[in-house]
């Protein structure tokens, strides 16, 4: 059925097409044109004999259905451009960012540690927070916001958010912060009409919140964006975590699925509404919220314990599932090894990868661990599709210069690559030792079976 | 939203502490989505680790633990990891009758001593409706039988393919197992390793079941507690913070997930994390 829906989306489109097939477009037919039309992964301005009308038609269709917001100073912040529900349609385009509230209530050692930006390098990429937001909560009368609005201007952020529903206040902490700022808010039934009276705050993102719900917010969307205020960001807080996260997976739906453009803009959530004060609520409110679309979380805490799972879920969930991903072929040393160490073999996919890695750790045993190259794919897969033979293999002996590196000549293959046995003999000339299918059974098999020396 | 077909309701256990999984008629979180069943995996591994001996002392703080969780806990399930099939039949039959939770079995993991002690095991809880872990593509027929024979539920697990998961939930149905006795494990990858292709799979899953495949309309049983195998919940890298409040994230992170992806019944390892899922869904606002 998802392939179907699909395809019923090609031939309306290629019901538009001249049917000529005569590749001006790049693409060898119309109906691939129009697959590609489907897929938003070309420009309709691409075929010269499509009617402007129909053209037209085609480009406000191509656009994405969570707008694509670029707010602030460069290098900006992007959110939204999202065409997807499922992140198994089509690749996620822009992570969900991460910032820290800083209360205008905070003291200053808390307002100090949570300008630090905070985070780990995980598969070769550097995962952080990305900016932060300044809260009021206090009166107008009281300073304190525009005093914690001067810190955070001699701070090294380069973007701010700035929440205050008091539109005067608002304006002075955006005229204090001058070009850092970047989204302010929040926007409802009460202070809309001040806001839209204001030509002065267009550039920013406005976050827009509502006590009616979805519906409170599309009337917003339409009334904001009919005064030429166009970047907008939802916020969906409801009454519970569990009410808030539905308003957003409707949102989501009603934009992708249903195509209200009312409802097509990025969504932003305050998880510690809903904590109660306990950092561990916020953190799994969180992890839920990035799942079910939030484009930007607002963390009242910043303390990396809490921030790393919700930094590795975001980069498990923004990477591209279409494309395996793969970690570089060479060889890994795990523990204290030695030239007696045992030395095993496994594919650069990198959830093989992982999987052999944590139960090569767990077992305790210094070893070595060979990676093939076979385009991210796992070792059945790679052996069906004969990414995996002895010619591989011999090469990956070759580059990671084995016969230096350890002072046996024993290799432990996958339990699945068992018939290669033979031929991985002949053409490396290392004894091949057939290891367990699966990976968890590493610890058992190395105990029990590896020596070095023939006894 | 409406879709052609509702999840296929399966209930486990028995009596008023039965729970019944399934029953969404949409997408995960869509509307009214209902609150996640909880619960404790408890490995008898941890008490009984040696085959040989008496072990009556390590029998009762078990049953002692049960007892406890259950009642302090409010879990709403107890799975229960057997490792050796002498132990297995000492420790079940007490169990059995001081346990009133569903019940859910899991063997060593070896293929072989596994089907000993679930075909053990469901000898013994016969009637109780208990929940067998876990049928696969190459290994379905005997806990099949043994379902059927005792009346119990079947896991059926496939490798993070829903090409498999249906061609598994086929040869059950085939061989005669109910829709209403089969949950799905799409086999749960940890946060960090791999999670994102346990989440698309299920989304993949739950999405094809709801347009009207009933070999996919089945609920999902969510191991969370497989994120206590990745090096983030047992290494500790002082830098960031306690390892055990870590592990606990770590856990409840995967699991968030697995029910964002359909999955309404969690198992966990660790006290807390089930602590922490009950807060967050207490509808309150601060």
């Amino acid at each position: 059925m998802e392939g179907q829906e699909n395809m019923t989306g090609t031939l309306e489109f290629y019901k538009l097409l001249p049917k000529t097939n005569c590749g001006k477009c790049g693409v060898p037919t119309c109906l691939a044109f129009a697959m590609q039309l489907t897929a938003k992964n070309i420009n309709p301005e691409k075929c010269p004999y499509l009617p402007l009308e129909i053209k037209e038609k085609l480009l406000s269709a191509a656009l994405p259905a969570v707008k694509h917001l670029s707010l602030g100073q460069e290098p900006p912040l992007l959110l939204g451009g999202e065409v997807v529900f499922y992140r198994h349609e089509k690749k996620f385009n822009t992570p969900t960012k991460i910032a820290i509230a800083i209360f205008d209530t905070d003291p200053p050692e808390v307002i100090k540690s949570k300008l630090k930006v905070k985070g780990i390098e995980r598969l070769n990429e550097s995962l952080t927070t990305d900016f932060v937001a300044i809260i009021n909560t206090t009166a107008e009368t009281d300073g304190s916001f525009l005093r914690v609005v001067n810190i955070v201007v001699e701070s090294k952020h380069t973007h701010v958010l700035l929440y205050c529903e008091k539109i005067p206040l608002l304006k002075k902490a955006v005229a204090t912060l001058g070009e850092k700022c970047c989204i302010i808010g929040p926007i409802s039934e009460k202070n809309k009409e001040e806001l839209l009276a204001t030509s002065s705050l267009k550039e920013f993102g406005i976050i827009l919140s509502s006590n009616k719900g979805l519906a409170g917010l599309a009337t917003l969307t339409k009334e904001c964006s009919a005064a030429g205020f166009a970047k907008l960001l939802l916020d969906c807080s409801a009454t519970s975590a569990r009410e808030t996260l539905e308003q957003q997976t409707q949102a989501r739906w009603q934009a992708v699925r249903e195509k209200n453009p009312l409802l097509g803009y990025p969504i932003i959530s305050f998880p510690y509404k809903f904590a109660c004060g306990k950092i561990a609520c916020e953190t799994l409110i969180a992890a839920y919220m990035l799942l079910r679309f939030a484009s930007i979380i607002v963390l009242q805490n910043n303390v990396l314990n809490h921030l790393v799972p919700l930094l590795v879920l975001r980069q498990n969930i923004f990477t591209d599932p279409q494309k395996p991903i793969q970690v570089s072929a060479k060889l890994y040393e795990f523990g204290n090894v030695s030239p007696e160490s045992p030395v095993l073999l496994t594919t650069n996919f990198s959830l093989t990868f992982f999987t052999v890695t944590t139960d090569i750790d767990a077992c305790g045993v210094p070893c070595y661990l060979l990676v093939v190259d076979t385009e991210g794919t796992s070792v059945l897969t790679a052996y069906a599709a004969n990414k995996i033979n002895e010619k591989t293999i011999a090469k990956s002996i070759a580059n990671a210069r084995l016969d230096e590196v350890v002072a046996h000549r024993k290799l432990i293959i996958p339990g699945f690559l068992s018939p290669l046995s033979a031929k991985i003999e002949d053409e490396t000339g290392w004894e091949v030792l057939v290891g367990p299918m699966d990976s968890s059974e590493i610890g058992a098999f190395l105990k029990t079976k590896w020596r070095t020396k023939n006894e | 939203m409406v879709f052609q077909r509702e999840i296929t309701s399966v209930t486990i256990g028995t009596g008023q502490h039965a729970i019944t999984l399934g029953g969404q008629h949409t997408v995960p979180f869509l509307q009214a989505e209902k609150e996640p069943y909880l619960a404790l995996r408890l490995s008898g591994a941890n008490f009984l680790n040696h085959g040989k001996g008496d072990h009556t002392k390590e029998r009762e703080q078990f049953l002692r633990t049960v007892e406890q969780c259950s009642r302090e806990m409010e879990i709403a399930a107890l799975n229960v990891q057997f490792i050796d099939e002498q132990q297995a039949s000492r420790l079940l039959e007490p169990l059995l009758d001081s346990c009133p939770l569903p019940l859910i079995f899991t063997g060593p993991g070896e293929t072989a001593k596994n089907r000993a002690i679930i075909e053990l095991c469901s000898e013994l809880a016969a009637e109780r409706n208990v929940v067998l872990c876990s049928a696969t593509l190459e290994d379905y027929k005997t806990i099949a039988a043994t379902a059927l024979v005792y009346q119990h539920t079947v896991v059926a697990e496939s490798p993070i393919d829903i090409n498999i998961a249906k061609q598994l939930s086929i040869l059950l149905t085939e061989f005669g197992l109910p829709f209403e006795k089969i949950l799905i494990d799409p086999l749960v990858a940890a946060l960090g390793y791999g999670l994102e292709y346990s989440f698309s799979v299920m989304e993949r899953i739950r999405l094809q079941g709801l347009l009207g495949d009933a070999f996919l309309a089945l609920p999902f049983i969510g191991f969370a507690f497989n994120a206590w195998r990745t090096r983030e919940a047992t290494t500790d890298y002082p830098a960031w913070g306690l390892l055990e409040e870590r592990g606990v994230l770590w856990e409840v992170t995967t699991a968030a997930a697995l029910n964002a992806a359909g999955a309404d019944l969690l198992i966990f390892q660790h006290p807390k994390s089930i602590a922490l899922f009950r807060e967050i869904w207490r509808d309150k606002k601060t």
